[in-house]
């Protein structure tokens, strides 16, 4: 058993989850070995004090109160949203329609790991986008789709970008921007469909 | 807490949203406080959560319990947000003072209160690592997915945040 292997046990040694074959050749190297013997020791000292962390930590009252103020002024100003978001973005059926098309399990296949969730986000924020489609202006639908497309540009350019430099942080940022932005333009979408 | 209530809140009530707050908070405030290592950091991310669950509480279709849904979502909303301070180049701040977990009247352990210290005086890639894996249960995968590291530097950061812990409390 080497380092990796035995670092990798660690934890399923110390929850009695490991085999005593396992265990025998895991005592055996961290007796010779003594940055796994630190490792081992680190993970054990800490495991009782970690477990009694308390699971909740009650916010002060002031954070509900901020809560509150964001989430109720939203609805109320439903109306004057959808004037606006009829002139500056989204909506026809055909685009939830275009939006749907993308198989996320399918796009996900040959994705950098991180990029799934944004595509299940998007994938989900879609179908609310479909059921409500009804709700939105023709117009709305057309310049949702027309800001969709550029960012599904710009998300193909960063994931090239990507696969031709796959070490570069920046274009991975690049990259999680431009599926933040398309998750926050659906996100806004679904949201005036739903109040509409 | 039930489904009920999860739907009423969809359906736009404000009230039921607030019941779904009452049940959840702290355990998202803790994810917060021990993320970021900073309380009034802390408190505006725990209401960044919960304004961003109310925006997306139509897509939760009750595949897997609310809670954990939430938290997955919490988790997201913090490591998104340290990414976009960073790309406008603002400092992150994080403390390594462990006032940062004290609570009037609060009468915690004495232990605990020294592991959040040291928890919070930990580097933040470290940190991170150590919170979701160790405190919250998260798989070196789902660490890597969610923060765009990889799963071996998820491992390297956490053997490297149980060794500074240890000294930290040792001394």
């Amino acid at each position: 058993m080497n380092c990796d292997e035995v670092r990798d046990r660690i934890d399923a040694a110390l929850a009695g989850r490991l085999a005593p074959s396992e265990l025998t050749k895991l005592e055996a190297h961290i007796a010779g070995c003594a940055e796994c013997r630190t490792d081992f020791g680190a993970a054990r000292a800490l495991a009782a004090p970690v477990a009694r962390l308390p699971r909740a930590i009650e916010p002060p009252p002031a954070v509900w109160a901020g809560i509150e103020a964001r989430i109720r002024p939203a609805r109320r100003r439903a109306f004057p949203a959808v004037a606006a978001a009829l002139l500056l973005m989204a909506a026809s059926s055909a685009a939830t329609v275009l939006i749907m098309r993308q198989d996320p399990a399918e796009a996900a296949a040959a994705l950098p790991a991180f990029e799934s969730d944004y595509i299940e986000q998007a994938a989900a924020l879609s179908r609310v986008l479909g059921e409500e489609r009804g709700a939105l202006a023709p117009e709305t639908i057309e310049t949702l789709e027309r800001n969709l497309r550029i960012i599904d540009q710009a998300i193909a350019e960063s994931r090239a970008a990507l696969e031709a430099d796959p070490g570069d942080p920046d274009l991975r940022l690049l990259l999680r921007a431009s599926h933040e932005q398309k998750v926050a333009l659906l996100e806004q979408a679904a949201r005036l469909a739903r109040e509409l | 807490m039930n489904d009920l209530t999860v739907r009423r809140a969809q359906q736009g009530d404000a009230a039921a949203f607030g019941e779904l707050y009452q049940a959840h908070a702290g355990r998202i405030f803790a994810l917060c406080l021990r993320l970021e290592g900073d309380r009034a950091r802390a408190e505006e991310l725990t209401q960044d959560v919960f304004v961003r669950a109310w925006e997306r509480l139509a897509t939760f279709r009750g595949d897997s319990a609310f809670g954990t849904w939430l938290h997955r979502l919490a988790v997201n909303v913090v490591l998104a947000e340290r990414r976009s301070l960073w790309r406008r180049g603002r400092k992150i701040l994080f403390t390594d003072d462990p006032a940062a977990f004290e609570r009037p009247g609060e009468t915690a352990a004495g232990s605990a209160g020294d592991l959040e210290g040291a928890i919070a005086g930990l580097p933040p890639g470290a940190r991170t690592v150590f919170v979701l894996h160790d405190v919250e249960g998260y798989t070196h995968g789902e660490i890597a997915r969610l923060s765009g590291i990889a799963e071996g530097t998820s491992k390297a950061q956490l053997f490297r945040a149980r060794r500074l812990l240890r000294e930290a409390l040792d001394r």
